[in-house]
């Protein structure tokens, strides 16, 4: 690794922000479909035109190139594919959005960079949706669910872990769900108001289709960006699944027993995770933020000379916030090395949230008792 | 009038044509073969016009789709069914955010007993459940405040139907099989076959709902027909394979164990479901849904009712032992017969409401009984609703009496009797009562139930009996002396009585007529209760034992009472003689003859003790006379010869 876990952490989760904010910015544009097609186009200069800049551009690119990067470093170097339910819904959306987005992002956006006479306002992306290109219009409908859907249950994820999120769940949850609906809702309504024009204003049609025309001359250039975007993409993408299969395919046959408290076991292999190791084979464990160091609650602890790596820095923080006696580790972050292993879970598998937020009021109850086990 | 109107009521059942109950009769079977001649050739022409005009519809279907793209109304559903799906799906994240902690409380608890796992079961359901009402009901609700464009409306409420359906059944599969939790387990299933079990499920959940909702969807908004008919044939054709399929896996993996060989042949499950499962697709492509429905359900209910006993006692696995050990020490468990009982009163209950959705009998006829086929088949509700109730009341009686017998020691005739004879005596008596009361009730009520008059019978059944009355005078006193003897506790099991001068025995057996007596020289004879009369119960509180003793005149009288006396504290002291005796034994000059003074003495035992307590009491004063060196009187000069006893 380049720059240390916490470090990559932090800068996907703030490129995430980044590009959530500019989705939230995009999608509330569209809910003034709403209101009227004007009503969109005049906000567009409000909401939109800070990201068209030379440096909204290129903040988006990198901000777009590193969270999307960091996403599949992180892929790459799992051990184990057993993941929560979460964890894999972020995953496959996660893929599914740059092939879903990149004719969007080149046909509009950069069309107009390259081209000066070609204005990509709301009501010619509207006519091209609606009445030109349909099935463009159904995967943009698709995308827009999908890139909201991750990005709402990443910003989830991280807000649920704080102290604050009691006071910000109520403003935060609605607007969650606000944004893509009235986002669509207007889509559908300014549609239909593009579409009545196109029917009745002669001019403004002869118009979108000059514009077209455009787009049409242009399209060999579109092609080949797009067709880079999707081999550089596909390339990363089997890259991080060849280095995937082939972690595991190389440990595929070593086992190493993992025994619990209350006489369960299991049977993993070197290089996953505790926490991996309980997943996959059904043992109950605790762990609200699926595995990223950040809640605390897979926490286990383990004799002194267990064989496990040791721990990264990320945890160390993790572990000093939640106030872990010596000993504790958290089952996430433990990656077997080979021999076997004894640990017991701190937290029973059913705690939530609060457990994150509110560590003190867990460990108070919990650990006292837990000491006295061998 | 009532025979003929059941006959018709049956023909017409087999015939599965409820139309008018007058033509049954001896016409019922040309009826019949018409019925289902024409249905057959009927309904292959309907399925060749709908293979050779499905191509076309397919073609008109496809422009139409065509045509909703490009003029905005594709876009626009699906933008409105993309707000569906945040909207419902959305809620139900939002929900498992409060109630995926308590769902894992679950499936990490451990449990003790099946029934435990039952109850989590249940709350898992109603969690999962809850989840799932919440998603259908957001969804239908925003559906509602949604401007659909035309006809989309019945294809989002057929996709909500199906993403329902599908998603119900994969939560039921899960809660009973429960693939990750094993102890959680509702079924007895092994775990490599938990997952395929729930897959299948899905996937016919699929297939069922997708051929239900798909071509009617096609019938009512493309109005296509035909098509609609070959999708049906289509998917009817994946569902058959598929089951076949999983026939063969089941029956693939039940026969891989090795212990087969030794055990018997069972009986041929597999064959048997593959003939239904192809019977039905047959029927169902010959002679129409309605007839293939009925033989499915009659099927389904014969297989539930087949595994119901496995069922219930897998809930019971702990309680009522592994294999053919029953358990004996422990009180025998009414629960799960009774369970079962409900499970399968339950079980019949549904497939009798399946025949009449089948059958599509309007309700109004149901109430007023107009269809014979309707009244026939409430008739059969009925009677299986009568049986269910008196079968529940006798488990719950022979249960409580079991268990109380149970409970009481085992009744042995000839050990000392205790305070719970009474009790031994009289519960298996009751119990034979109550079945033959039971089943009497229960077979007139059942013939009075499915339109036997009973009157006429009863009737009849009360001038024959006057006429075997007569002859059997003896046999009613016989059993209404028994019910008087029984009801006064003249006697109880293990008891000695004698009745009139010859009869006497300790008690054996106790039936509705006689009662078996065990004389103490071993016969055994069995004395009608008409017969017994006068009875003299020997086994009652107290015995009084009284013997005489000659003692020669010489002897001095109050000295030799003073000794009886002394012998009768003696023994009440004795640690096994004393708590058989009630008062001591004591006695007194009773008379005086030419040449003999006769003592008479006496003493109180518990009955039956009364023997040996006598002799030991004679071996006592006869040891005490030697010691005194008293002789019993004799007819004359006698010479005695004791032998002492060495001293102790």
């Amino acid at each position: 690794m380049l720059f240390s876990r916490l470090i990559a952490r932090r800068v996907r989760l703030i490129s995430g922000l980044v590009l959530l904010l500019f989705v939230a910015g995009h999608l509330s544009n569209l809910a003034l479909g709403l209101a009227s097609v004007d009503a969109m186009e005049r906000w567009r200069g409000v909401l939109l035109r800070p990201w068209q800049t030379g440096f909204g551009q290129a903040l988006l690119l990198v901000a777009a190139i590193v969270h999307a990067g960091l996403g599949l470093a992180s892929l790459a170097s799992r051990r184990s594919l057993a993941m929560g339910r979460t964890d894999w819904v972020q995953l496959l959306l996660g893929l599914a959005t740059p092939p879903l987005l990149v004719n969007h992002v080149v046909g509009g956006q950069v069309t107009s960079d390259l081209v000066a006479r070609f204005s990509a306002d709301y009501g010619f992306v509207l006519a091209v949706y609606w009445r030109y290109a349909p099935l463009l219009a159904l995967q943009q409908l698709l995308v827009v669910v999908i890139v909201w859907t991750h990005g709402a249950i990443g910003l989830y994820s991280t807000l649920v872990l704080r102290r604050s999120w009691r006071r910000l769940a109520p403003i935060v949850v609605p607007i969650l769900f606000a944004i893509p609906i009235l986002a669509l809702l207007g889509f559908a309504h300014a549609g239909e108001a593009v579409l009545a024009r196109l029917a009745t204003d002669t001019a403004w049609r002869a118009l979108i289709e000059q514009n077209l025309r455009i787009l049409q001359e242009m399209g060999h250039r579109l092609n080949v960006i797009e067709g880079g975007v999707f081999l550089v993409y596909g390339m990363a993408v089997a890259l991080v699944v060849g280095i995937l299969v082939v972690n595991i395919l190389r440990q595929r046959r070593t086992r190493v027993m993992v025994s619990y408290d209350g006489g369960l076991t299991a049977v993993g292999r070197v290089g996953m995770s505790v926490l991996e190791v309980s997943r996959a084979n059904d043992i109950p464990h605790a762990s609200v933020c699926g595995g990223r160091a950040r809640c605390g609650t897979c926490r286990i602890i383990v004799p002194a000379d267990a064989d496990l790596d040791s721990p990264a820095e990320a945890e160390l923080a993790t572990l000093d916030r939640v106030k872990a006696p010596p000993g504790a580790r958290l089952a996430c972050q433990a990656h077997l090395l080979g021999r076997p292993v004894s640990v017991r879970r701190v937290y029973p598998a059913f705690v939530d949230a609060e457990a994150a937020r509110e560590p003190g009021s867990w460990s108070a109850a919990t650990e006292p008792d837990l000491e006295t086990v061998p | 009038m009532r025979a003929r109107s059941l006959a018709g009521a049956i023909a017409l059942f087999f015939a599965g044509a409820a139309s008018s109950p007058a033509s049954a009769g001896e016409l019922a079977f040309q009826r019949l073969a018409e019925l289902v001649s024409v249905d057959v050739s009927a309904n292959l022409q309907a399925l060749q016009d709908d293979f050779a005009q499905a191509p076309a519809e397919a073609q008109r279907l496809g422009a139409a789709i065509a045509a909703a793209l490009s003029d905005g109304t594709a876009v626009r559903a699906v933008t409105f069914v993309l707000i569906l799906v945040i909207v419902g799906a959305g809620l139900e994240w939002l929900y498992w955010t409060f109630a995926a902690a308590p769902l894992r409380g679950i499936v990490s608890g451990s449990t003790a007993t099946p029934r435990e796992a039952a109850v989590l079961a249940l709350r898992r359901l109603g969690l999962l459940g809850f989840g799932l009402v919440l998603f259908t009901a957001s969804t239908v609700g925003a559906a509602l405040l949604l401007p659909w464009p035309a006809n989309v409306d019945a294809m989002v409420i057929a996709a909500t139907a199906l993403v329902v359906a599908l998603r119900s059944a994969c939560i039921v599969a899960d809660v009973v099989v429960s693939p990750h939790h094993p102890s959680l387990r509702l079924a007895p299933i092994q775990q490599y076959k938990s997952g395929f079990v729930v897959g299948g499920v899905a996937w016919l959940s699929i297939l069922a709902a997708t051929a239900i909702l798909l071509p009617q969807l096609l019938t009512t908004v493309a109005s296509a027909p035909h098509l609609a008919g070959t999708i049906r044939v289509g998917i009817g054709a994946l569902i058959v394979i598929s089951l076949l399929a999983a026939v063969l896996i089941a029956s693939r993996q039940g026969s891989g164990s090795g212990k087969s060989r030794r055990e018997r042949p069972r009986f041929p499950k597999a064959f048997i479901v593959t003939f239904v499962i192809v019977a039905t697709a047959i029927l169902a492509l010959a002679g129409g849904g309605r007839i293939a429905a009925l033989l499915v359900d009659i099927a389904i209910v014969a297989a539930l009712l087949g595994a119901s006993k496995r069922i219930v006692s897998f809930f019971w696995r702990d309680a009522t032992g592994r294999d053919e050990e029953p358990v004996t020490e422990t009180v025998p468990d009414m629960r799960p017969l009774i369970v079962l009982a409900v499970v399968r009163f339950a079980i019949l209950l549904m497939g009798i409401a399946g025949l009449i959705l089948i059958m599509r009998v309007p309700l109004a006829e149901l109430t007023t009984g107009s269809n014979p086929l309707a009244r026939f088949t409430l008739r059969v509700a009925d009677t299986v609703a009568l049986a269910f109730v008196v079968y529940l009341g006798w488990i719950a009686i022979r249960f409580t009496i079991d268990r109380r017998l149970r409970l009481l020691a085992p009744l042995d005739p000839h050990s000392p009797p205790t305070e719970n004879t009474r009790l031994l005596t009289l519960l298996p008596l009751l119990r034979t009562t109550l079945a033959i009361v039971f089943v009497t009730l229960f077979t007139l009520s059942a013939l009075w139930t499915l339109g036997v008059q009973i009157a006429p019978l009863l009737a009849g059944a009360g001038i024959f009996g006057l006429a075997v009355g007569f002859g059997a005078q003896t046999l009613v006193r016989d059993v209404i002396s028994g019910v008087f003897f029984l009801i006064e506790d003249v006697f109880r099991i293990g008891e000695y009585i004698e009745s009139g001068t010859s009869t006497k025995g300790t008690v054996e057996h106790i039936s509705f007529r006689t009662v078996a007596l065990r004389h103490h020289n071993g016969p055994l004879t069995f004395v009608p209760y008409g017969l017994l009369g006068t009875v003299r119960n020997d086994s009652r509180d107290w015995v009084i034992d009284k013997f005489n003793i000659p003692l020669p005149l010489s002897v001095d009288s109050e000295k030799i009472r003073k000794m009886i006396k002394g012998i009768g504290e003696d023994m009440t002291l004795d640690p096994e003689l004393g708590q058989l005796i009630r008062e001591p034994l004591k006695g007194k000059l009773y008379r005086v003859d030419p040449g003999v003074k006769i003592f008479r003495c006496k003493f109180m035992t518990a009955p039956g003790c009364q023997f040996d307590v006598r002799t030991a009491a004679l071996k006592r004063i006869e040891a005490a006379l030697v010691e005194a060196g008293v002789s019993f009187a004799g007819a004359g000069p006698q010479t005695i010869l004791v032998r002492r006893a060495p001293d102790p």
